[in-house]
């Protein structure tokens, strides 16, 4: 599977929050880094056909997403940024209202549901109402419900944002579970999040894709005279030295 | 779309909202029955039918205020719009669960003129069936009304206070009308600014100005050579438009035993057109 994006422009007015932005993604874990504004949100919304771009083409195996339309949007799962849920549903029901909503029938929907609610770590609490709910079971339940229907690619915007570390590391190491067979975008400004299981990076700044790499080889590109953050040089050095933030 | 639909309807109950819509509803019928049907010993349930028209544009905005509003301001829409769903089922789903409550209180008060009935009064059967049907139409225009409201704002307040003042408006429109100028250059006036504004309507959904001067210029045009040649159509023009569109005479026709089909076609009509602006709404918002 591929996902093409191919001289993608998308603007606000005068600001042009993604510029003649072109990129491939492939199976694996791609961490989108940059700081707030950089396009990284914009990047997300137009893959999943959010919003309006003004140029340029996104091809799912060669294939326009817009003419696929539905059809594209059973190959995804979108963990959007903010905490949108439905408050008075349990967690059980939430999952199960999306899974029909993704096209899933019959017994399939139970099972489906099952397996997102262990994966997600959420069996316990699959009877509770969303409403009280932590901010990490929130984050887990919004992640489940977006690996509903097996999509094959997987967004996920800030999925760590306002979670404790130790939450944070269970969501990352989740995501690093499921990533086989999958396109997964992960987009934060949190660094240590991507830094373990990102098989690529991608560093954004005002729209533009400024590197791409590995970690390590984003890491073996800062000249030697540059002085680590820490004891040694690390995604947040990458992250310093290319978007000078 | 019936995942939709199951789970608007069974969000109306497990919220107050839809049992403070049924019990509204519920005392007003029962209210008026008390009055025409208990005191005053009158066993034509249809005089029941034509008092509530006004009051239930109070009680609908329950049903409908949430709808979108709810969606936009919690970001649910964004777990929606990125799921295989069409948009249209979407809408639909969330019309049909609104008029399922509405229509299940509507058959609950079907008990008062049946226990009326089997209490030995002559309920006139056809004219109260006219009325129920008239009132279940003039329910789903107004229901897709309150929704169109709803998919323009995220405050769900709003949503309520601007669907009472929108229904109020469409109520009193007739009335409304008689007071206005009838000279034939009153309305004249009125069409222009009428096709002036769906000129800009038009522009704003296709931003091509050729086809915003075409529609504004034959428009007018239209309406100018009309007002030279066919003087006459202008004679009380806006109070026989007003008339022809007004939702509320129309469903007087229901109640009080006249059963036009063309009043039915109109109803569909309107709703099926709103339910569309709706749609072209939730799209709109969708990209912007």
């Amino acid at each position: 599977m591929e996902l093409k994006l191919e001289h993608v422009t998308k603007r606000y007015g005068k600001l042009e929050a993604l510029s003649d932005f072109s990129i491939t993604f492939e199976t694996g874990i791609y961490g989108i880094l940059g700081a707030n504004g950089a396009g990284k949100s914009t990047m997300m919304n137009l893959i999943t056909d959010n919003i309006r771009r003004d140029g340029g083409k996104i091809l799912l195996d060669g294939e326009e997403i817009l003419q696929m339309g539905d059809r594209f949007r059973q190959y995804l799962g979108y963990m959007p940024q903010q905490q949108g849920m439905y408050e008075h549903m349990t967690a059980e029901s939430f999952l199960t209202y999306i899974a029909r909503l993704k096209g899933i029938k019959g017994k399939a929907v139970r099972e489906q549901v099952q397996h997102v609610l262990e994966l997600a770590n959420l069996q316990d609490v699959r009877h509770k109402k969303l409403l009280g709910f932590s901010g990490g079971m929130r984050q887990r339940a919004l992640l489940a419900q977006a690996l509903l229907g097996e999509p094959k690619i997987l967004i996920l915007d800030e999925p760590t944002a306002g979670l404790d570390p130790k939450e944070r590391v269970r969501i990352r190491t989740f995501i690093h579970e499921l990533s086989q067979d999958r396109i997964v975008l992960l987009a934060t400004h949190i660094v240590s999040d991507i830094e373990s299981i990102a098989d690529q990076v991608l560093l954004m700044k005002k729209g533009k894709l400024q590197r791409m790499g590995t970690p390590q080889e984003l890491i073996a590109a800062i000249p030697p005279e540059w002085e680590p953050v820490a004891y040694h040089l690390s995604l947040e050095d990458v992250y310093l030295y290319f978007l000078g933030e | 779309m019936r995942a939709v639909y199951l789970k608007e309807l069974r969000s109306y109950f497990t919220t107050p909202l839809g049992y403070v819509f049924m019990a509204f509803m519920l005392v007003l019928f029962g209210i008026y029955f008390m009055l025409y049907g208990l005191i005053y010993q009158n066993a034509d349930y249809s005089y029941v039918l034509d008092a509530v028209t006004m009051l239930i544009l109070f009680a609908l905005p329950l049903l409908t205020m949430r709808m979108f509003s709810e969606e936009m301001k919690n970001k649910t829409d964004q777990l929606l719009f990125t799921s295989p769903v069409k948009i249209w089922k979407i809408v639909m789903g969330k019309y049909l669960a609104a008029l399922t409550l509405f229509t299940l209180a509507l058959v609950i008060t079907m008990f008062q003129p049946i226990a009326l009935s089997a209490l030995g009064g002559s309920v006139p059967i056809q004219k109260v069936a006219g009325g129920y049907i008239g009132f279940f139409l003039y329910g789903c225009c107004f229901t897709a009304i309150g929704m169109l409201i709803s998919s323009a704002t995220e405050n769900q307040l709003v949503a309520a206070i601007a669907s009472i003042g929108v229904f109020m408006l469409i109520f009193l429109l007739d009335g409304i009308a008689t007071m206005l100028p009838s000279t034939r250059a009153f309305a004249l006036g009125v069409i222009i600014i009428a096709v002036l504004i769906v000129a800009f309507l038009i522009y704003r959904a296709v931003r091509d100005i050729y086809v915003t001067g075409i529609v504004g210029v034959v428009g007018i045009g239209a309406a100018v050579l009309l007002f030279f040649f066919v003087p006459s159509l202008y004679d009380n023009l806006l109070v026989n438009v007003a008339d022809w569109c007004s939702l509320v005479i129309r469903y007087s026709d229901f109640y009080t035993g006249v059963f036009d089909f063309s009043n039915v076609v109109f109803y569909v009509s309107f709703t099926v057109f709103i339910v569309f602006l709706t749609i072209q709404v939730i799209e709109k918002r969708r990209w912007s």
